[in-house]
């Protein structure tokens, strides 16, 4: 599966990246104030939460080898 | 007790469609309260801000040119010609009213829209080192270019127009009383809370069914299809839900003019001679030879991308300032797209699906035949018929935004109307309560399948080309059962929160889906457009029809209607 680091140094809170996420892999600790990396293994490498955090303090690590695709249903 | 909640113009959806639904629908009638209900966040959810940002207008041309030019080599005449030509007399306004909207529209060092058509050739460049551009091609339309921010800023337009919103609530099933609509249940997708709305008027604008195949379209699940189905709304064109782009298995992202470019394995150009002359955007055909190519052993297919001749136009287009100055879009293609390529070990390319299946049937104020009920984008494209024989982006690209502008900007003042004549319903607490005994049936599961093993197998039965583009009786027959032996593995679905319940749902909704693409596409006994069928490799004499999808007690019920030709302008 993908790879999403936080760093928590660099993360103020701002919860962009959580808002940026469009199929929920990201959720929000209230109480942190800090991302939690809740479905890695559904994220699809769009990219938006490493683009839209203005700190640079997410960073998304593509493993395009464990996408979930049928490679042996294409005909 | 759920959480209740009370407004005249329900828009289910936050992305552009919804939100230019809520806009003009607010701009219609400022006394009525407009409310968007978002699954995700408004302003970053759905497909129209992770595109190639680019949007259909006609330029200088005229909505009867394009129509002319549709009809003819792309819809094949099966189209709603009011709501096509509706459609293209609005896209010039729809670029201009993403700009009112706070979206940067590229413009150029006259203040005038920088366009481009597509296929252009790039015959030099200037003394800035900007291309210039041969754009005599045969289409009769150009494109505008936006940056991908705008679904953020047009949110934010619309919460100071007075638009309220309400994020992270997805929607699972609409409420009706007396055959009219009169709201819709939803849950917190964080804490797993029913949240429950009664309105006046409904706007479906939550996407369409992309099978969850290929990364772009991984958010169009289906669930809009499946709660209007339920709720006894017609479908239409639901077989033509099967769009392919080109992709390649060590990254599955996608490319564009392959067609032009794909070898079989003997090193013989296998596409370029079924391109016809006059060739707008993807060819069902090609996608068709890559799967005989395979079949007769002459695979895997090769893409000699410096070949294609629209890579100058990709290329300076997407991911570069060469020709639009969109300092977000050229970020986000430079972090996903250009990281995605290098990842390349070989040329081989195979089709990825990425569906586009819609069909909700809108009339041309984007009205549902269920009162009170409009919809607008991806999930009403083929319902509407503008687009006729064809899938979803509908072989002219930048069409995406161009439709969900253009159908928002109609279903908003429609859905307006409606409210200010329409009294509040009631809302049946039984009816509540049965949707709430489906929904959270899989937190009480005794299963222990999760929703992504179902995911993986139903894109077995969907990714297939022989399945869902060049399509056999005897390969939709043995496809059909095989849904219908997941839809009994539905009940051993588990979800431990509310995320996966969602994940249920959303498997639910993917085989209800399905179902309805198989069982129309079994009735279309011809080869019309994007829709081939090995069985039957001609043009039906009957006449052009549209299939029609409705649920009839539960079941999935085909039926046909005739297009009448005779009220249209335009004759084949």
């Amino acid at each position: 599966m993908n790879t999403i680091i936080v760093n928590k140094e660099l993360c103020n809170g701002c919860k962009k990246c959580f808002q940026a996420c469009f199929i929920d892999v990201i959720k929000w600790d209230a109480a942190a104030k800090k991302p939690i990396i809740a479905y890695p293994e559904e994220c699809v490498q769009c990219m938006f939460c490493e683009l839209n955090c203005d700190q640079g303090a997410i960073k998304v690590h593509p493993k395009y080898e464990s996408y979930l695709f049928p490679r042996e249903s294409l005909v | 007790m759920s959480e209740r909640m009370n407004t005249d113009v329900l828009v289910v959806g936050g992305s552009i469609a919804g939100l230019a639904t809520a806009i003009t629908a607010k701009e219609q009638d400022p006394s009525l309260d407009v409310t968007v209900v978002e699954k995700y966040t408004s302003g970053y959810s759905g497909k129209a801000n992770r595109g190639a940002g680019i949007m259909l207008v006609l330029g200088d041309h005229t909505p009867e040119e394009f129509a002319q030019f549709y009809l003819k080599h792309i819809g094949l005449y099966l189209n709603n010609q009011t709501t096509l030509l509706k459609y293209a007399s609005m896209l010039n306004s729809g670029a201009e009213a993403i700009e009112k909207w706070s979206g940067k529209v590229d413009k150029d060092e006259n203040g005038k829209f920088r366009t481009l058509k597509w296929a252009s050739k790039m015959v030099g460049k200037d003394e800035t080192g900007r291309p210039i551009w041969d754009q005599n091609v045969p289409y009769p339309w150009t494109l505008v270019a936006i940056d991908l921010d705008y679904v953020r800023e047009v949110r934010k337009y619309a919460r100071k127009a007075g638009v309220k919103f309400v994020d992270r609530v997805g929607m699972v099933d609409l409420l009706t009383d007396g055959g009219k609509v009169a709201g819709m249940v939803g849950y917190d997708i964080d804490s797993g809370e029913q949240r429950v709305f009664g309105a006046k008027s409904v706007v479906l604008a939550c996407g369409n069914q992309c099978w969850r195949v290929m990364p772009m379209w991984s958010a169009a699940r289906g669930e809009g299809v499946a709660a209007a189905f339920r709720a006894g709304a017609k479908f239409a064109n639901c077989e033509f839900g099967s769009f392919y782009n080109w992709t390649n298995l060590d990254h599955f992202e996608s490319n564009m003019g392959v067609e032009y470019a794909l070898y079989n394995d003997k090193g013989e150009n296998v596409g370029l001679p079924l391109i016809k002359e006059v060739h707008p955007d993807i060819s069902a055909d090609v996608l068709v030879e890559w799967y005989k190519q395979t079949i007769a052993g002459n695979g895997p297919l090769h893409y000699r991308m410096h070949e294609n001749p629209l890579m100058p136009v990709l290329s300076s287009v997407l991911g570069s300032q060469a020709v639009h100055n969109r300092p977000y879009a050229d970020r986000f293609w430079g972090y996903m797209f250009f990281n995605a390529f290098s990842q390349e070990t070989n040329d081989h390319v195979v089709p990825g699906l990425v569906g586009e299946f819609g069909g909700l049937w809108v009339d041309e104020n984007m009205a549902t035949t269920i009162p009170g009920l409009f919809s607008a984008g991806d999930l009403c494209v083929q319902g509407s018929r503008a687009w006729g024989a064809t899938a979803q982006p509908g072989r002219h690209r930048g069409s995406g935004i161009g439709f969900a502008t253009f159908s928002g900007r109609v279903a908003g003042p429609s859905a307006a109307a409606y409210a200010a004549g329409a009294q509040a319903l009631s809302l049946s607490d039984e009816q509540i309560a049965a949707v709430d005994k489906r929904v959270t049936a899989s937190l009480k599961s005794s299963g222990s399948m999760k929703p992504l093993e179902m995911v993986a197998e139903i894109q077995k039965v969907m990714q297939p080309l022989g399945n869902s583009l060049y399509r056999h009786e005897d390969r939709m027959k043995k496809a059909l059962a095989r849904v219908d032996e997941l839809k009994a593995l539905l009940p051993r679905l588990k979800a431990d929160d509310p995320h996966q319940m969602f994940g249920v749902n959303e498997c639910e909704a993917t085989l209800l889906c399905a179902e309805m693409f198989f069982k129309a596409s079994l009735e279309r006994k011809e080869s019309l457009g994007w829709f081939l069928r090995e069985d039957y490799p001609e043009q039906s004499p009957d006449g052009l029809q549209w299939i029609t999808v409705q649920n009839k007690d539960g079941e999935v019920s085909v039926g046909k209607e005739r297009v009448p030709l005779e009220t249209y302008p335009f004759r084949p």
